[in-house]
């Protein structure tokens, strides 16, 4: 009885476990950017989500002015359209999301 | 405590014979002159009324006892007995007066036993040692105290009208609100005061500097003998740090723009377009390892990176990645070669 109970609390947090940057990209989000740098935005995404970001911030345009506004779209996609334009790309390693410019 | 002999032989007689008014004028000035001496005769009563419902007491042979004494010591008596018959062994007075003394001392002492609330008792410190790694300590009043490593608080078991503690070391504070009783630490020659606040004290005794960090409210820091000069005291608010160097003397307020000043107890550690030689030496810091650099022009790259609760190994890939630095790792120290940016 009290081990299949231990099995059950066990399952319960199990998609806390498997719940990494992975699946908080996964999450779809509302966001409206009118005229709004770059880092500002990068800010923004961060403490909306809650994933961690990891850039080089020399080669990242952060004053870039950018608008951009998504409607229940995945955080993944979010970044990659405002990523996109600007000739960068990100990559996941461990809990962080890299942001690089595009290898050619 | 010791009363007076002659007190002693009044206070007996007026529980038993009686006195007359002078001697009763006489004890009741005795009794006034202070708190301990109403108290003694408290006790003497007690122990008198106690002793009158035992009922082996006449059967003691304090006669015999009190005897043996004697005979050990023939000079003293030796003058009184000739002069006045009070003094004489053969008083009954005597007699229940050494039974008496003898309880009287064994109600003190199951006194001092049995009530540990009683002022002359002392409340006891309680110290707690954090060693390798850091410690929660919650306090009597519902405070918690999270001592980094190496560091030690001292606390007082129950809580007066100071909540008062002693710090040696690192440790944050989150002091529950209480108006009526100041929350008082003890850092080195410092002493930070709060009503209910958060921040943090570093205060080791090897290190010149004693540093307070407000996280939330407010805060008072001042020399420990500025106690009582409002003046002196410094006031700190939600973000504000000070630094009190001891070989100078004085108090300093500092701009703090470390923001890992608290990764230790948080687990996270931000970088904001930090220079990567400051990257390395905080993480060589909480991490305890060496990490060089093999490039001078990588190690003026800016990094702006937030981590969460992660090992080194994680955070050394990330780093990896997000300059292709090379890694080799060694024994003791890890080697980054890269260029720069």
């Amino acid at each position: 009885m009290l081990k299949s109970w231990g099995l059950f609390i066990s399952l319960l947090f199990l998609p806390n476990l498997l719940f990494s940057q992975k699946s908080k990209l996964d999450v779809p989000v509302n966001v409206e950017y009118d005229n709004r740098s770059l880092e500002k935005i990068l800010v923004n995404l961060e403490d909306k989500t809650g994933i961690l970001l990891s850039y080089n911030p020399e080669s990242v345009p952060l004053s870039h002015w950018i608008s951009y506004s998504a409607i229940n779209k995945p955080v993944s996609m979010v970044l990659s359209e405002i990523l996109n334009p600007l000739d960068l790309e990100y990559q996941v390693v461990a809990k962080q999301v890299i942001i690089r410019p595009k290898k050619n | 405590m010791n009363i007076d002999p002659h007190i002693e032989s009044l206070i007996l007689r007026s529980l038993e014979s009686g006195l007359s008014a002078d001697e009763q004028e006489q004890l009741l000035t005795w009794r006034n002159t202070s708190q301990e001496n109403e108290t003694a005769f408290q006790d003497f009563v007690k122990i008198y009324k106690a002793a009158s419902v035992l009922p082996k007491l006449d059967k003691l042979d304090t006669k015999a006892a009190f005897g043996k004494v004697i005979s050990k010591q023939p000079e003293i008596p030796e003058i009184p007995i000739k002069r006045n018959p009070f003094f004489s062994p053969k008083n009954e007075f005597w007699k229940v007066a050494a039974v008496f003394l003898v309880l009287l001392g064994s109600v003190k002492l199951m006194d001092s036993l049995l009530f540990e609330s009683s002022p002359e008792t002392v409340i006891a410190w309680t110290k707690v040692n954090s060693d390798e790694s850091k410690k929660e300590v919650s306090l009597p009043d519902g405070s918690i105290v999270t001592l980094a490593e190496n560091s030690s608080l001292e606390y007082l078991e129950v809580f007066d009208k100071i909540r008062s503690v002693k710090l040696n070391g690192r440790a944050f504070f989150d002091v529950v609100r209480d108006e009526e009783r100041a929350f008082v630490i003890e850092a080195g020659e410092m002493n930070v005061e709060v009503l209910g606040t958060s921040f943090q004290i570093e205060a080791f005794e090897e290190s010149n500097a004693i540093e307070v960090l407000v996280k939330s409210g407010e805060v008072a820091f001042y020399h420990e003998g500025d106690k009582e000069k409002e003046d002196k005291k410094l006031k700190l608010k939600k973000g504000e740090k000070a630094s009190y160097d001891k070989l100078k003397k004085s108090i300093k307020t500092v701009i703090t723009k470390d923001l890992n000043e608290l990764s230790w107890l948080t687990g996270k550690i931000t970088f904001n377009k930090t220079q990567i030689d400051t990257v390395i030496k905080t993480l060589e810091g909480f991490f305890g390892v060496d990490i060089v650099i093999e490039n001078q022009d990588f190690a003026n790259c800016k990094l702006s990176a937030s981590f969460d609760n992660q090992e080194l190994d994680e955070i050394i890939e990330v780093i990896r990645v997000t300059y292709d630095v090379e890694v080799k790792q060694e024994a003791k120290t890890i080697r980054l070669i890269g260029k720069g940016c």
